[in-house]
């Protein structure tokens, strides 16, 4: 019990100074977001022509792929961690040494940090999403309370995915004295197959099937799914089983790894 | 030593600093790699849906798809740090630059070529080679290849640069301001025509991303203009590494270091 308050409390403490380092920069979330929309903006652009030049329209409806990827874009820029940059810096210029005799676990504590993020482009993407809610002629978000409830449980459950993926990419930075390649491969198989670009039912059943074995669908599409009510509460729950699944393994697979690399190699001057 | 000697011995030591770090070499290719698939792969999902993008088949689109990747390897290998002017501002790196005895600009572009410039030059050159190889390209277009991927990067790096003032300017974290440019550099592996003309109009003419390989694609397959095929993207880039250098020494004009 002692030990739990005491993660829990310097859990709090290192989130309300990663939120006020985060907040000193504020304008950039916007230069972020503004990012995201142009990314938004465009690929909305390609998927409409696509859609009024293809015979029948395309599988999904115009409106319907229009709130999808509204509701997408914000899950993904809510969703989208800093970790990368700010532990692979530290754990190349040895400050990760000073991580290591904090009174939490080190995935822990960044766990903790990384939910500044998380909740600053919350905020940010809830406003988008009250301004999509009256502009579009469908809603990106089904306003019933369990339907609710089951995508607030399915979001919880993506930010812990994709903690994982990003703190098991993040560990490259133990061999490599640049982030690029490890950044690269995480955020492109993930822009890929994570259900932002598109509904995955518009995937081929090839690219598809690559799609639903690894976890980067369970950040994006799958809350997107629900959130929309393209799958009821009752379809969703092998859904949020899966996220489960791929959450507790990546943690696990984050933990051991971590555990591996301590024990190989040593901090600068160390 | 001449001010081009400068600049090339501590482009060629920073190059040589890379090479020393071999998992980075290969997991840099291999991200690089990862980052020219990855839009083909959309792109695949887009192509079951529709045989031809504004009357572009996929030989054609990935004519495209192989300048963008050329001219931004171009742009990494040569002018790749305007990436970090906000981190240099924030750390109080960039005075260090302003007392170096030479021009600025082009010193800091140099200083800090990646090593995934050669898988994204690689896949550029791949991607153009099958492309012309499919198209059956005369021998007189092969040439043009490299000339339209050297406008490129230069017309994307200047325009990297005129971004990245702002964090000269208002010093932040630094990096989603050229990711934005990245974006929208992104959109023009596609045919302009797919956008609304409005975009289409912003992509050639003010932030002329679209102008070394839309217009060299339509003069080459759709019969449009050879003058602005040839001419326009030497032009645009031109223009754009023109203001680019009006922005920087503008900016350095405003420039506050981080002890202020």
């Amino acid at each position: 019990m002692g030990e739990l308050s005491l993660v829990a409390r310097t859990g709090r403490v290192l989130f309300s100074r990663a939120v006020q380092g985060r907040l000193a920069y504020a304008k950039y979330f916007f230069i972020s977001l503004l990012g995201f929309f142009v990314g938004f903006g465009l690929t909305l652009m390609l998927w409409l022509y696509v859609n009024d030049h293809r015979a029948g329209g395309l599988a999904v409806g115009r409106d319907d792929l229009i709130a999808y990827l509204a509701l997408a874009l914000v899950i993904n820029f809510t969703l989208s961690l800093s970790l990368d940059s700010i532990l692979s810096s530290r754990i190349r210029t040895g400050q990760v040494a000073v991580d290591l005799l904090k009174p939490i676990s080190f995935q822990w504590m960044y766990f903790f940090i990384s939910m500044a993020d998380i909740v600053i482009q919350a905020c940010m993407g809830a406003v988008v999403l009250v301004v999509a809610f009256f502009v579009l002629s469908v809603k990106p978000l089904r306003l019933e309370a369990v339907q609710m409830a089951v995508f607030f449980v399915s979001l919880v459950l993506a930010i812990l995915v994709q903690y994982g993926i990003c703190f098991i990419f993040t560990l490259g930075a133990f061999f490599t004295n640049f982030g690029y390649g490890m950044f690269n491969l995480r955020l492109m198989t993930q822009a890929t197959f994570s259900g932002v670009f598109a509904p995955l039912l518009l995937y081929p059943m090839s690219l598809r099937a690559v799609a639903y074995a690894l976890p980067f669908h369970c950040v994006v599409h799958t809350p997107a799914l629900i959130g929309l009510g393209w799958v009821s509460p009752v379809q969703a729950l092998p859904l949020l089983a899966e996220q489960l699944a791929w959450a507790a393994g990546l943690f696990a697979a984050g933990q051991l790894g971590f555990r591996w690399i301590l024990a190989r190699f040593s901090i600068q001057g160390g | 030593m001449g001010e081009l000697g400068i600049y090339f011995k501590a482009f060629k030591s920073m190059l040589a600093t890379r090479f020393e770090y071999r998992t980075d070499v290969v997991l840099s290719l291999l991200g690089s790699l990862f980052y020219q698939l990855s839009p083909l792969v959309t792109y695949a999902v887009i192509a079951t849906q529709v045989p031809n993008l504004d009357g572009w088949n996929s030989t054609q689109i990935l004519f495209l798809f192989g300048l963008w990747a050329l001219a931004m390897g171009l742009s990494e290998l040569l002018f790749d740090r305007v990436w970090y002017v906000g981190g240099m501002v924030n750390l109080g790196q960039f005075d260090r630059l302003l007392l170096c005895p030479v021009e600025t600009l082009p010193f800091c572009l140099v200083t800090e070529p990646q090593l995934h410039s050669v898988g994204n030059i690689f896949c550029g050159c791949a991607m153009l080679g099958f492309a012309g190889y499919s198209l059956h390209f005369a021998w007189w277009i092969w040439p043009l290849l490299p000339f339209w991927g050297a406008c490129g990067a230069v017309i994307y790096s200047g325009i990297l640069v005129v971004f990245s003032t702002i964090l000269i300017v208002l010093p932040g974290n630094g990096v989603n301001v050229a990711q934005l440019v990245q974006q929208a550099g992104n959109a023009t592996r596609f045919p302009l025509g797919v956008f609304p003309g409005a975009v289409k109009w912003i992509l050639l003419f003010v932030v002329p991303l679209g102008a070394y390989q839309f217009l060299p694609g339509l003069w080459l397959f759709h019969g449009g203009s050879p003058v602005a095929g040839l001419l326009a993207p030497p032009a645009a880039a031109l223009a754009t590494a023109a203001l680019a250098w009006f922005a920087w020494e503008s900016a350095l004009n405003h420039y506050e270091s981080t002890g202020n």
